[in-house]
């Protein structure tokens, strides 16, 4: 028998996407389980009785955990991501970071494939391993980050 | 993020969220997200329209975008809302203003989707003239496709004497593509030449129409020379 405290924390560990929308799918859970203790306390449980008859009753935290993430995913929450993310980080990328590696004395004057792969593979890394469920806008960002780099190594 | 499943309702549940329009049910609350949601959009298409220009041109057309829509709309809702209360309409402010901005946040939502698509051109092929005409083309195709949400949500919240009132709307639609654009022209640069210096406001003369003419012209002349 789990607290409510302890039912989040499990359906936290199985959610597996970002800080925003764990939070928010976090936030709704504890909604529906309060408004079922508050039913448990005024049938005549206890505040640990209605606690535990809630949390069994929700269902397993990995389950639940499954099915929010699922209908989460598929908001327009992850499209407008999806949208807006490789546009500004590839606007930030061509405009500000790829003038100022260039304006360091090692960026490479002639053709340096081991320098840009390395920078390519530093762009695709980073949101990879920072964002791992962005899987739509990830796809665009790698294109638009190699062709933005890939650009800026043919150019003198 | 709350604030952008107001987007998903009116996307995917129309008629529920047109119901809840015409009682009148949470309308603050989904004029609060659709103006948040809407506002949000423009401005992140805004920074790809100025990009053509500058960083600074990106920010005061994130900051441009929306207040184009917002005061086109504060201009046209009053005339839409006294019409319809003259042919015997029974909406209220709110309500009008619910549907209005239902048709901006669809516009909006729409438009932002194209921001990849006017990135990519503006990567690969840097043409100024063609730059503005793809996102006077792209404003113009999701205005039109937000505005069909304005006609399906007006008919569907008014049961009586609708097709005098659909007329009006129509008109309203005219009026309120005119003072569009005419805003837009006022609120000038949203692109910026890339030779030309950072702009916010230039000065007033010419028109929104002759402007896209001229930008076909000049692109089409590029193109035979």
């Amino acid at each position: 028998m789990q607290t409510i405290e302890a039912y989040l924390e499990e359906v936290a560990s199985h959610l597996m996407t970002d800080m925003v929308t764990e939070t928010e799918i976090l936030r709704e859970v504890e909604e529906h389980l309060v408004e079922a203790v508050a039913a448990g306390r005024a049938a005549g449980l206890s505040t640990e009785e209605a606690e535990r008859r809630a949390v069994a009753q929700f269902g397993p935290a990995r389950e639940i955990a499954e099915q929010f993430r699922q209908v989460h995913n598929e908001s327009v929450s992850q499209a407008v991501l999806s949208a807006a993310l490789p546009v500004l980080l590839t606007m930030i990328l061509r405009s500000a970071v790829l003038p100022w590696l260039h304006s360091l004395r090692g960026w490479p004057t002639g053709p340096a494939p081991v320098f840009f792969t390395a920078l390519i593979a530093l762009a695709l890394l980073v949101p990879a391993l920072a964002i791992r469920r962005w899987r739509y806008g990830y796809a665009a960002w790698a294109f638009f980050s190699v062709m933005a780099i890939l650009q800026a190594g043919s150019t003198p | 993020m709350n604030s952008f499943l107001v987007i998903e309702h009116i996307l995917r549940n129309r008629v529920d969220f047109f119901d809840e329009v015409r009682n009148g049910n949470g309308l603050s609350a989904k004029i609060r997200d659709m103006l948040v949601s809407s506002c949000m959009f423009f401005a992140l298409y805004g920074l790809v329209m100025g990009y053509s220009n500058s960083w600074m041109q990106s920010l005061s057309s994130a900051v441009k975008l929306p207040v184009l829509f917002l005061i086109t709309l504060v201009i046209c809702l009053p005339t839409l809302y006294f019409f319809n209360l003259l042919f015997g309409s029974k909406l209220t402010l709110p309500q009008t203003l619910a549907l209005i901005l239902t048709a901006i946040t669809v516009t909006a939502v729409l438009t932002l989707s194209f921001a990849p698509i006017s990135l990519f051109f503006w990567l690969t092929a840097p043409n100024y003239q063609f730059f503005k005409l793809l996102n006077v083309g792209i404003l113009t195709l999701t205005g039109f496709f937000g505005l069909t949400f304005l006609v399906q949500g007006m008919r569907y919240v008014q049961h009586e004497g609708r097709s005098v009132r659909t007329i009006i709307l129509w008109m309203w639609i005219f009026v309120y593509g005119f003072v569009g654009t005419q805003m837009a022209w006022t609120l000038r640069p949203f692109f910026g030449a890339p030779e030309l210096p950072f702009q916010l406001f230039r000065q007033f003369g010419g028109n929104f129409y002759v402007n896209v003419i001229e930008s076909f012209w000049g692109l089409l002349s590029g193109l035979l020379r």
